[in-house]
């Protein structure tokens, strides 16, 4: 693709200088039509490269069922999306919940936890204070550990080697 | 599907009936597809600048509120009737004919690529499309849910309540909310060829527009659904209105050019800087040669600030959010001196902005028309104009970057200054046809 572009680049600065100039009633040394060669020539040499990458990635996303296009920013960073349907059908939708993981669950899935249950979760809000929430979600930690009284707990396995979870309503 | 992007497509009918209004009230009609795209521009800045203020008013989102800002906006710009004959745009050659071909060829192949497209970026999920989402989902704006985001509470609302509109239009689907960003790239190059048709040559135009489609980074930009790419739209057209103001006393460009300023400041923090540097050098400029242009300039920035910038600072103060920069977060010590930090962040974003792998042309073709138009007499003002404004802008990204809490600005760096720069070389990338057209009179003249 590269070639063939940079090929009929070639060609378009050999043959159409001068044909440029006349359309655009300017000499062929005139800043506009350089500019105008220049523009054309880029284009032209890069286009071929750059739309052959974007029909690859039509031809990857279009292999894509629905659920794993909406599921696909949880999947990117190593968390379950089913565990987030197990928590949908655990807390009540008007609730708020606080979310913890475990300090030695891998950082970026840490980093990625809350803001992905944040979006995925919705509408029920996320709060950061576990204290001020009426759920409590934690990952790898059981709600027990972080002094607070709850109620309801529920252990949600995701796979059998992974953290449990724990879904519980905090107790007032 | 194909039922839920038509219900999109039909909402955004609403965004261009709202912006065929806008334009009516400027005083420019539709006169071509070139205006239609303006209009749609127009429209997603003005629906994206009132809904914000309705949604801080108490009032619900639905597809109705956004019905009722395009149907006044709509018999506003019909009941004014006083729309200018279009400016004469020079003649289309059947070369530049067949580049505009490309371009709707190129926009074509990037429809079909938004609606397999799902929201892979995380700051995309993680905190454009929550907020949209919440918009909708929860009836109003949510204080405790924009707080749940500490790292961006306080980011304005125009991109979330477009996608809203997406959202809400598509059955609440987010894999539709792509699309916003696809009209407005699809809007792009038509809204600036309405805006210097008369006085660059259509054959220049048309490449332009060709290697706007084309760039590798607008295009992987507005697929990943970022705010980067709308409020790059936003300023690059506040820019030219800007230019038509001052350089052309085009009248209906005022109106336009607080329309477009607001959207960047609804759009995203930075905006303040852009759209700051933008407005200062424009009024400095059109100072020199009359006062109340530049009274009317800086009434112009002054009415975006208020409309966009003014009710969403006090919301979000009122209800104590802020973001990761300006909320007190501990700052952790940086590795490098604050010099060489200035350093590698200078020349990292230089390097980003004219990086030919991700603008192809777009950001060398700027900053030369820039130098070129600086020797110009008649491209001297619009130079100074595009070129202050990036070196301002410049400067006050270094000093963002300065002052950045990441331990070393290389990881910020390389998080961000893609991005960051999209406004700048958008902005570079529209003034250079009107820079090298009027730099080329100048040539002609004296020769």
């Amino acid at each position: 693709m590269l070639v063939l572009g940079l090929a009929a680049a070639a060609a378009l600065l050999l043959l159409a200088p001068a044909r440029i100039a006349a359309e655009l009633g300017v000499p062929v040394r005139s800043a506009v039509s350089l500019a105008t060669l220049a523009t054309l020539a880029t284009t032209v040499a890069a286009g071929p490269f750059v739309l052959w990458r974007v029909v690859e990635d039509i031809r990857y996303t279009a292999r894509l069922t629905t659920q794993q296009a909406e599921e696909i920013g949880a999947n990117m960073n190593g968390l379950d999306e089913r565990v987030f349907d197990r928590i949908r059908a655990l807390v009540p939708p008007d609730a708020t919940y606080a979310i913890e993981a475990a300090p030695d669950i891998d950082w970026r899935r840490r980093e990625a936890l809350p803001k992905w249950a944040g979006f995925s979760l919705l509408p029920r809000i996320r709060v950061e204070d576990p204290a001020r929430a009426d759920w409590v979600v934690s990952w790898g930690v059981p709600p027990s550990r972080l002094n607070l009284e709850v109620a309801d707990e529920t252990v949600i396995v995701a796979h059998h080697e992974a953290p449990l979870w724990y879904v519980a309503r905090v107790v007032s | 599907m194909t039922v839920d992007v038509l219900r999109v497509l039909a909402a955004n009918g609403l965004v261009l009936a709202a912006g065929v209004g806008v334009l009516g009230l400027a005083g420019r009609g539709l006169d071509g597809p070139a205006a239609v795209a303006l209009a749609y521009a127009a429209g997603a800045a003005a629906v994206g600048v009132v809904v914000p203020l309705a949604l801080l008013a108490g009032l619900p989102f639905s597809l109705w509120l956004v019905g009722a800002v395009a149907v006044v906006l709509l018999a506003a710009g019909v009941a004014r009737r006083r729309v200018a004959p279009p400016p004469p745009a020079l003649r289309p050659s059947r070369l530049a004919l067949v580049v505009w071909a490309g371009v709707i060829a190129v926009l074509a192949l990037l429809f079909v690529d938004v609606l397999y497209q799902p929201l892979w970026s995380p700051d995309a999920w993680g905190i454009w499309a929550p907020k949209a989402r919440s918009i909708v989902l929860h009836d109003a704006l949510d204080a405790e849910f924009m707080r749940s985001y500490p790292n961006d509470a306080d980011y304005p609302l125009l991109l979330p309540s477009l996608e809203a509109l997406a959202y809400e239009a598509s059955g609440r689907s987010t894999l539709l909310l792509d699309l916003q960003h696809w009209l407005l790239l699809a809007a792009l190059p038509g809204a600036v060829a309405a805006l210097v048709r008369d006085r660059v040559p259509a054959l220049l135009v048309a490449a332009l527009a060709l290697a706007l489609v084309v760039a590798p980074s607008l295009q992987i930009q507005a697929a990943t659904a970022l705010a980067d790419f709308p409020l790059a739209v936003f300023v690059a057209l506040t820019g030219l209105t800007a230019w038509r103001w001052l350089e052309l006393g085009d009248r209906s460009a005022l109106g336009l050019l607080a329309l477009f300023a607001a959207a960047a400041l609804a759009t995203k923090v930075e905006a303040r800087l852009f759209v700051g540097a933008l407005v200062a050098v424009a009024v400095v400029l059109a100072w020199r040669s009359s006062r109340r242009t530049a009274a009317l300039t800086a009434a112009a920035g002054a009415a975006a600030a208020l409309v966009a910038v003014v009710p969403w600072l006090a919301w979000t103060r009122r209800h104590d959010l802020a973001n990761y920069y300006t909320g007190g977060r501990p700052d952790r010590d940086g590795e490098e001196s604050r010099v060489a930090r200035a350093g590698i962040a200078s020349v990292r974003l230089v390097a980003e902005s004219l990086d030919p792998t991700s603008w192809l042309l777009l950001g060398l073709l700027g900053a030369a028309a820039v130098v070129l138009g600086l020797g110009s007499v008649r491209a001297r003002r619009a130079a100074v104009l595009a070129g202050a404004t990036m070196l301002v802008s410049l400067a006050g990204l270094v000093w963002v970057y300065l002052n950045t809490p990441f331990r070393t600005v290389d990881s910020y760096l390389d998080h961000s200054a893609r991005r960051i720069v999209t406004s700048l070389v958008l902005l570079a990338a529209v003034f250079a046809p009107v820079l090298l057209a009027s730099a080329d009179e100048d040539d002609q003249a004296s020769s």
